[in-house]
């Protein structure tokens, strides 16, 4: 039970900390066709879930290997 | 005052169609073996018809009363919810039925503009994203309902779990000065806990799927009407975190009745224990019982002691 409350306080924090990267670095990110922008942010965003879903993997791994 | 009203429609509503559901489930034999009970009890089911009523008759009352389309929005996305989830109660569908079926429930929150295109990041800010957010309606309905449904396998555990992270969602409607969606919120919160009355343990009525994607659908249309989309998330991390570990080790979406091997084993004391098969799938569940069996009730009050803790992180973000 112990690693469910911790795995979901990083969860919480990973989606604080994703909010702050989308805010205050890839929303200010600006160039000038609106089209190449909004792919771009969008792209660094999918790429950032995707980091984070890796990490999230990982540390369940490593926690299924220790309880068997 | 309109939140008293709808609150208790929709809970008196339940509570009465709940009882009457219940006894004629039974005489239809639309009933379902309660696997983790000694001899096995049949217990009714779909009990969804009774939550889709109590939200409904509550939603459209407050639609003559007020003619909003936020209104609107969230009473026809909920009972597309209820038919796909009827559909799968009737007849079993494949895996990719329900996220896929689950995205036409967002239809209604997009077609009447229910939502804002920025994206609420409470405490860092807010960014707009005009072109994303569209598809992210599609990717928020269709996880919400199906996390919800994931859920939904022990006694009382479903209705529960509702109860619980709407909260976090009535008081950031309260700290953002949002008192006119309270009514509209309302409903979610009186259908679960009049249906938790008879879903409690020991049971006497299942959800279905219809019962728990339309408690899903709901809930996500909520969030995005009140654009507590992040507090939502927050709230519901336990079920999504099943959800995830269950598609971490599957790798695919795939129906839990067709897994070969199972994540949990029941005792013949009626505990339920982890599976030591190495390729069973990875759910909340079997890590709740990783180091010692237990029984469903102290399951479910594992799971909800989990919601609990989800819902004072979402209430802290909402005040941080």
């Amino acid at each position: 039970m112990i690693f469910l409350f911790i795995y979901i306080t990083i969860l919480w924090i990973l989606i604080l900390l994703g909010g702050f990267i989308l805010v205050n670095i890839i929303a200010k990110i600006e160039l000038k066709d609106i089209y190449l922008e909004s792919l771009l942010k969008g792209g660094i965003a999918i790429s950032m879930s995707i980091l984070w879903i890796f990490i999230m993997v990982k540390i369940k791994d490593i926690y299924m290997r220790t309880i068997k | 005052m309109l939140e008293v009203i709808t609150f208790l429609i929709s809970f008196i509503t339940t509570l009465i169609f709940t009882r009457y559901l219940i006894r004629v489930l039974k005489q239809k034999g639309s009933v379902v073996e309660d696997y983790f009970k000694p001899n096995k009890p049949k217990i009714p089911r779909p009990g969804g018809i009774a939550i889709v009523i109590g939200i409904s008759i509550a939603e459209l009352t407050l639609f003559i009363l007020t003619s909003n389309t936020l209104v609107l929005a969230l009473l026809l996305s909920v009972i597309i919810a209820f038919i796909i989830g009827y559909i799968d109660d009737k007849k079993v569908m494949s895996g990719y039925y329900k996220p896929l079926a689950l995205l036409i429930a967002a239809l209604p929150i997009i077609l009447l503009n229910a939502y804002d295109y920025n994206l609420d990041f409470p405490i860092v800010g807010s960014v707009k994203i005009p072109l994303l957010y569209i598809p992210l309606i599609f990717i928020i309905m269709s996880t919400f309902g199906n996390t919800t449904n994931s859920i939904d396998v022990f006694n009382g555990l479903v209705s529960a779990f509702m109860i619980i992270v709407t909260i976090p969602i009535i008081i950031g409607l309260i700290i953002n000065d949002k008192y006119e969606l309270l009514p509209i919120a309302m409903p979610l919160v009186g259908s679960s806990i009049a249906f938790f009355v008879y879903h409690k343990y020991p049971s006497k009525i299942f959800p279905g799927d219809s019962g728990a994607l339309t408690l899903g659908i709901a809930y996500a249309s909520l969030a995005i009407i009140s654009e507590l989309e992040i507090i939502a998330v927050i709230a519901l991390l336990p079920a999504i975190t099943n959800s995830f570990f269950f598609l971490s080790t599957v790798k695919r979406i795939v129906e839990h009745r067709v897994i070969k091997s199972k994540p949990t084993i029941l005792l013949d004391d009626y505990r339920i224990a982890a599976s030591k098969d190495p390729n069973a799938p990875v759910t909340l569940v079997r890590l709740i019982v990783a180091k010692k069996p237990l029984y469903e009730y102290q399951i479910v009050n594992r799971i909800l002691s989990l919601a609990v803790f989800s819902s004072i992180l979402a209430i802290i973000t909402l005040l941080i």
